[in-house]
Parts: structure tokens; sequence; C-alpha cells
């Protein structure tokens, strides 16, 4: 779902689970980072 | 701008074009074909050039619609079964343990922005877009390259929207452990 996010809005009802989620779960709020920045580096490597 | 400018400018960022034209069709005669028809597209279309934005800007727009024509003259229907054949999800099954935790949770990259601004980050990075399957990396890349919408390319590779989050998910789970591997596990270079 985190990567899922990334290419376009989660129902609301996901959206939420994966909130909830990431309160608690260390590997998964890493991964949401790790993720993102790859968004980064790819938006880097386009220029 | 001149046309011997822009020529100029065009033939400056010939490398940079048929470096995404390669990522994307992994095929580098088939790329060169594509800048080339790009620089000439771009050439025919100078006087309508307004300068609002870059010339590397404008080139990769022009890019971006050559290559999706040459995907859509490659494989007159992309397969999905290429698709799935070439990412095995069992490979990312097997990081998650019966209950759905991360067997081998991601490793704590630290401040991994210091990063983006290494000149070997960003080749690492190429490398692992190239280990990237064909297909997948195709994909990957018309998202996070050229920046087309998740619709825009379903529509193009006449898949559906649950085909594409997936296909992103195994890219980004692949590079992401690729770059941990090859960047971050690797010290000195990793975050410190």
């Amino acid at each position: 779902m985190i990567s899922r996010k990334l290419d376009g809005p989660l129902p609301f009802g996901r959206a939420l689970l994966l909130r909830l989620h990431l309160m608690w779960c260390l590997a998964c709020q890493r991964f949401e980072k790790q993720a993102k920045f790859l968004h980064e580096v790819m938006r880097k490597y386009r220029k | 701008m001149s046309t011997p400018d822009l020529t100029a400018q065009f033939e400056a960022h010939r490398r940079y074009l048929f470096r995404i034209a390669r990522l994307q069709l992994r095929d580098d005669d088939l790329a060169e074909d594509v800048v080339q028809d790009t620089l000439v597209a771009a050439l025919q279309g100078a006087a309508r050039f307004s300068g609002k934005s870059s010339v590397k800007t404008w080139l990769t727009g022009i890019l971006k619609h050559k290559i999706v024509d040459a995907i859509r003259h490659k494989t007159s229907r992309p397969a999905l079964a290429s698709l799935n054949d070439e990412c095995h999800i069992d490979d990312f099954d097997a990081l998650f343990d019966e209950t759905g935790q991360w067997d081998n949770p991601p490793a704590d990259w630290g401040s991994p922005d210091a990063a983006l601004e290494r000149r070997e980050f960003l080749e690492v990075m190429e490398k692992c877009l190239e280990q990237l399957p064909p297909n997948t990396a195709r994909v990957f890349m018309m998202r996070e390259v050229m920046e087309l919408e998740s619709g825009e390319i379903c529509k193009e590779l006449a898949i559906t929207s649950t085909n594409l989050w997936v296909i992103m998910y195994r890219a980004r789970m692949s590079l992401r452990a690729c770059l941990e591997q090859n960047w971050f596990a690797t010290s000195p270079r990793g975050p410190s």
C-alpha cells in the first residue's frame, strides 16, 4: 500500500489502515521513507 | 534562440537523451533511432519553442512521445504474461513471514539525502536500474522519469491499474534492495 500510495490516492479505508499501521511499524516506516527517497533520486536523475 | 544555438544545445543533451531511451527500450540501436527522431522533430519544431521551459525539458518531452511510439510499435500489445513472468512476486513474498511481518526489515539508511550529491551514488543507481527486468524498468521509467500518469501508462501498455501498482511495487522493492546492498550497507560510502 505504501508503494501504491505513490502512484495515486488510496481509498479512504485503506489510507486510514495504512496510517494506523505506520504509527507502530518501524520497518514499514523505513520502507516508506526509502520509497519516497527513491522518488527523489529519480527526480534528481531527471535533472 | 538561433538555430545554430539550438543545434548546439541539442548535441549537448544527446547523451542524456540516449541514456533515458536506452534504459526504457533496452536496445541501443532503437534508442539511437529514437534520439535521432527526437532531435529531428525538435529541429523541425524549433520555431515553436517558446523558451518557457529549458531546452532539456522540451527535448525530454518530445523524447517521451517517441519512446512511447517505439514501445507501441515494438510490441503491438505487450503481453501481460511477459510482464508477470519477469518479476517473480514470490521473491518478495519471501521477505515477509506468515503473519505478514517483515522477515528482513529494511535497514536504517540514516539521512540518505546526502547521497544525492554524490556522483558515485547516481552511478550505482543507474546500475540498479539496468538490473531491473526490461518491462519492469520500462514501466518504472515511464512513471518516474517520463512522469506519465498511471492512467496514461495503463492505456499505452494495455495493463490494468492493479498490474501497474504491482509492477511499480516490484521495481521499488528491487531498487531499494539494490541500493541497500551496493551503497547504504557499504561503508564508508554509507550514511555517516
